[in-house]
């Protein structure tokens, strides 16, 4: 959404720099910008499927031998499924090395405790030093909330499921200073669009 | 899979040797769970071990939305001297241990109730009796949330939110945040 | 038969369909339409909700949060059940000329689901339930002080009739495909994949059976948690493990959801060739394809629980390979081969063959917007934003929705002889594309840019957006509109023509359903199989062997797998008794009976397993025993019933009802 919570005094130049310090494959992942690349990938495809649908909607009107039919779509049909799963494959394998969920122990992280409930969000410490490791351990009193954490540009980061009698741990790397702000993203009840908190991380 | 085998016209004659042969067969599946069941059995009477409970599923918290985590009773810690450094402390601890969330410095209610005025004031509890809200009550409101809780507030959210804290376990650390509260007036 | 074909095929269909276009006859057209007109006025319903929900989002209407909720779920679950009473009534329509399905059954399903419509109707509009169809467990509980648990035990029930309805549905097609072809095996194709046979069933019936099947797990599935929830409603002493009931609600959702576009597969695999002129045909691929859609329907719920991170790590990446497994046979094989299908035939464009087009459309885009989020680094930062409910819509509404019109459009252009004009279908095909995709895209948008679903207020500076949102579902809307206009002149001349379009025609050729149907055999077929069924009874009284039953008292759910174990005794013996040929003939027929036993018991069971009930009785010995030995009992009567179903329908059955107990003790605590 549109950069409604204002980053504090001092670190707005860096507008551009990424919340989470992530390096994959030798790239620094800016965050904000996966979300828009992930939306012009798709927009590109829907329109390339929709492109071809129209064509050939608009072949459909004229006449085409089924020999040529059969010839040309299964010929096409084998490439197409043989594209299809070498995407599928290395998608799907490339995604299964940047699994979300925490591993490896607390050591060296600073613990945040996330408790949600109706209609409020909880965080001790709720402020920590920018670049600090962070693991947030969330988890809800009474119904299944959802822990979406917005950067001070209000970038999602991303989220994760606030469930009671559970404990879901993230584990993030906060460099960007500012105002980080808590939005509920699991439907909770009557004021679940208005649950929310801040979280500060501090300029070094 | 064939499927008209056994069809309706087919009488049951035959099967008697199958059904034996079935219960049979059962019987002696049957008989090797329970010598298997004995065996372990007589070797659990030899080696003392841990109760059943080692093989229970650990099925983590139920429902019960009011399942409070266990509470030691309130230690009496007594009047409170609220010294400008105590009342400081109290302060760094109500950022620090999250009382902000819920609790405010100006009269609006949250979550919890306001800090302004609170101390000495009456308080209405939810079982209906009105009490004043005294240093013991504080410290008791701050180690055992549940044990009384203000009308118009649910139990639980608090001990939830500050299970992790063990501030019972801290009586200097409550004295601080009762000099705290007792500061706002 | 071919004259009476040619009387209606000429002027509506492609000249080229009359050579395998089998003309409805009466039933079938009734019961399209019944479904249909239904299905889509509850739809038609439903949008208008919708759109007064976006018209909220974008603070044009103010409407409280409390009915902003009470609309979102009834919206969902309104639109679902719509939506397959339409693919439900067309799959009935044109798979009767090939299966003989039974409309005594359709009547029941009609009757439960409506009944559990209006159970929700009175639970959101009267009651207040504001939890989303998705109900997801303990949110019902905790209202907020917005809804009275009399209006949870209503929805529950609703959504539990709505589920029964689909089930009585999927027995009867499985049971007659499964008759009507010669088993299972032969009815999936995979003896003619195999060389041994060289005829297949026609698609209609391969992709009818998929869904039977994968339909009849999600019914357990779904069963078994509603069933544990509304036992909450009655006895708050009912507890259950959080995580297990999430993965069965989502299972339940996730798969009811879409098995309506697959069940919308079905009924184009005959539709469309009519518009094209050309047969569409089993294949191998079509086979093996389908075989692939089997196993990845049932695997891929788990893409909800990505964000669980305490869900198994092992769960979620086989529901990730499973979401991209299942794109493979829908882009490959139904998307594609029916495009190829259109490609170059000279395509008869009218408003019905329009709408099937476009509908493949829908399931393309939606499908990749669905395959972007189902990889779990991006679903971390998509997850419950408004992408989720971009995607879905695609393919709910370009795709069923849209299909769910054409077959309207097909049964009443075919009953009146004629389409509507060129530039009115083109205007009303114009509206829906524009604004349907207007309205998702502006989802995909708002979902990138981070803002949460399910928001009845927007975050602060975005309200425009729903705005956009709002203006495209008008547009939509418009659609919709043109479309009933269309059909009205359409429905007064098939009106005029009743007597010709209604009459159960006596054409014979064609209609393999009038064929004698053999006996359809029984669970336990052979004697060796009755002879393991015998050994299996046997070993399942360990159930009631009271060391075993005083190893479960250490929890409830172990105990509630006992109480499993004494269902499975009885069940294995119900099945066992009434395969045997003698007790068999004994007890007749009485397929519907068995149904309804199958249905009912295991839900009486999981009913009974509420505190309030048998709490009394632990005092009792006796009675307790007695408690036990009824549940062995229940099992019996389910067993009993099942074999009345035939040898596939009764042993999916009977392993459904067994998984059913087994999933309530690992769900309830």
């Amino acid at each position: 959404m549109p950069a409604e919570v204002a980053n504090a005094a001092g670190t707005a130049k860096h507008s551009r720099r990424a919340a989470l310090d992530t390096r994959w494959c030798g790239l620094t992942v800016h965050y904000g910008d996966p979300q828009i690349a992930i939306g012009v990938v798709f927009a590109v495809i829907a329109l390339i499927l929709a492109a071809s649908f129209l064509v050939i909607g608009v072949q459909a009107g004229s006449e085409v031998s089924v020999e040529r039919v059969h010839r040309v779509g299964y010929w096409l049909r084998k490439r197409w499924l043989a594209f299809l799963l070498v995407i599928g494959v290395f998608v799907v394998g490339v995604s299964l090395f940047d699994l979300p969920y925490a591993t490896g122990t607390s050591a060296g992280r600073t613990m945040v405790k996330v408790t949600s409930g109706q209609f409020f969000w909880s965080l001790v410490p709720n402020r920590v030093p920018a670049g600090t490791r962070v693991r947030f351990d969330v988890t809800s009193i009474d119904v299944n909330h959802g822990f979406g954490l917005y950067d001070p540009h209000g970038h999602l980061i991303g989220s994760v499921q606030a469930m009671p009698g559970y404990h879901n741990e993230l584990d993030l790397t906060l460099s960007e200073p500012g105002v980080y702000r808590i939005r509920c993203l699991e439907l909770c009840g009557l004021n679940h669009a208005t649950m929310e908190n801040t979280f500060t991380v501090a300029p070094q | 899979m064939s499927e008209t085998s056994a069809d309706t016209h087919s009488s049951t004659d035959g099967l008697w040797p199958w059904l034996v042969g079935g219960l049979a067969g059962g019987g002696i599946i049957l008989g090797l769970l329970i010598a298997a069941y004995a065996v372990g059995y007589h070797r659990g009477q030899q080696h003392p071990h841990r109760t059943a409970s080692a093989a229970a599923p650990t099925a983590p918290a139920s429902t019960t939305p009011t399942a409070t985590p266990p509470t030691r009773p309130a230690a009496t810690l007594g009047p409170v001297t609220a010294t400008p450094a105590l009342v400081a402390r109290g302060g760094t601890l109500y950022k620090a241990d999250g009382c902000a969330a819920c609790h405010s410095l100006n009269g609006s209610a949250g979550v919890g109730t306001s800090f302004k005025g609170l101390a000495g004031s009456r308080v209405a509890l939810t079982e209906g009796q009105t009490v004043t809200a005294d240093d013991t009550y504080l410290e008791q409101s701050i180690s055992s949330p549940d044990a009384k809780i203000v009308k118009g507030y649910r139990s639980g959210v608090m001990s939830a939110a500050v299970s992790s804290q063990d501030l019972a376990g801290k009586p200097n650390d409550i004295r601080a945040l009762v000099a705290f509260i007792k500061a706002q007036k | 038969m071919m004259e009476a074909a040619a009387a209606s095929a000429p002027t509506v269909l492609h000249p080229g369909a009359a050579a395998f276009t089998l003309e409805a006859r009466g039933i079938e057209r009734r019961v399209g339409l019944w479904f249909g007109v239904t299905g889509v006025a509850l739809v038609a319903a439903m949008g208008v909700l919708g759109l007064i929900m976006r018209l909220t989002q974008a603070t044009v209407i103010s409407l409280s949060p409390g009915w902003f909720y009470r609309l979102l779920t009834l919206h969902g679950a309104g639109m679902i059940t719509g939506s397959l009473l339409a693919m439900m009534g067309a799959l009935w329509y044109v798979l009767h000329a090939s299966v003989q399905l039974r409309p005594g059954r359709m009547l029941a399903t009609y009757v439960l689901t409506m009944t559990g419509v209006v159970a929700v109707l009175v639970a959101t509009l009267v009651g207040g339930f504001g939890a989303a169809y998705t109900f997801l467990p303990p949110l019902p509980f905790y209202s907020a002080g917005q809804w009275p648990v009399w209006s949870e035990s209503a929805f529950f029930v609703g959504m539990l009739l709505v589920g029964a309805g689909f089930c009585v549905y999927l027995v009867d097609v499985l049971e007659q495909t499964t008759a009507t072809y010669g088993g299972l095996a032969r009815t999936l194709g995979l003896h003619y994949l195999r060389g041994r046979e060289a005829k297949a069933p026609p698609p209609q019936a391969i992709a009818a059976t998929v869904v039977a099947i994968d339909g009849l797990i999600s019914c357990a599935v779904g069963s078994t948690i509603l069933v544990g929830l509304l036992g909450h409603t009655y006895d708050s002493k009912v507890g259950f493990d959080l995580l297990v009931a999430k993965n069965l609600d989502y299972f339940f959702m996730h798969s009811i959801a879409n098995l309506s576009i697959y069940l919308g597969a079905a009924v184009v695999y005959v539709l469309v060739p009519r518009y094209a002129g050309r047969p569409y045909e089993t294949t191998k691929v079509f086979v093996a394809g389908w075989m692939g859609s089997l196993v990845f329907i049932a695997t891929a719920y788990s893409h909800h629980l990505y964000m669980d991170f305490v869900q198994p790590t092992w769960a979620d990446i086989v529901s990730e390979i499973a979401s991209y497994g299942a794109l493979i046979p829908v882009a490959v094989i139904t998307i594609y081969s029916m495009t190829m299908l259109v490609w170059g035939s000279r395509y008869h464009w009218t408003l019905a063959s329009t709408l099937l087009y476009i509908g493949f459309a829908g399931w393309a885009i939606g499908g990749i917007g669905a395959v972007i989020d189902s990889l779990i680094p991006i679903n971390f930062r998509l997850h419950n934003t408004t992408w989720v409910v971009a995607h879905f819509h695609t393919y709910l509404i370009m795709t069923v929705v849209v299909w769910g019109l054409a077959f309207l459009a097909h049964l009443l252009e075919r009953g009146a002889g004629r389409s509507s004009s060129r530039a009115a279908s083109a205007w009303t095909v114009g509206l829906i594309l524009v604004g349907g995709y207007g309205l998702t895209g502006t989802w995909f948008v708002e979902g990138v840019l981070g803002i949460p679903r399910r928001y009845a207020l927007q975050p602060p500076g975005t309200s425009g957006y729903s705005m956009v949102g709002a203006g495209f579902a008008l547009l939509l809307a418009l659609g919709f509109l043109a479309f009933f206009v269309q059909l009205v002149p359409l429905a007064r001349s098939a009106w005029e023509r009743r007597r010709d379009v209604f009459a159960d025609s006596v054409s014979g050729a064609g209609h393999t359903s009038t064929r004698q149907l053999g006996h359809r055999g029984l669970p336990l077929a052979n004697p060796a199989q009755l002879a393991l069924g015998t050994a299996a009874c046997v070993v399942g009284l360990i159930a009631f062997f009271p060391q075993v039953v005083n190893a479960s008292e250490v929890s409830n759910r172990y105990h509630h797998l006992d109480h499993a174990g004494q269902f499975f005794l009885g069940a294995m013996l119900g099945v066992l008794l009434g395969s045997v040929p003698t007790i068999s003939r004994r007890l007749g027929e009485r397929a519907a009976v068995g149904l309804t036993a199958v249905i009912a018991a295991p839900v009486l069971m999981m009913l009974l397993m509420v505190p309030r009930f048998y709490e009394p009785l632990e005092r009792h010995p006796f009675e307790h025993g007695l408690y036990h030995l009824a549940m062995a009992a229940l099992g019996l009567v389910t067993g009993l019933g099942a074999t009345r179903l035939g040898l596939v329908t009764g042993r999916l059955m009977f392993v459904l009802s067994v998984g059913m107990m087994v999933m309530f003790a690992a769900a309830m605590t």
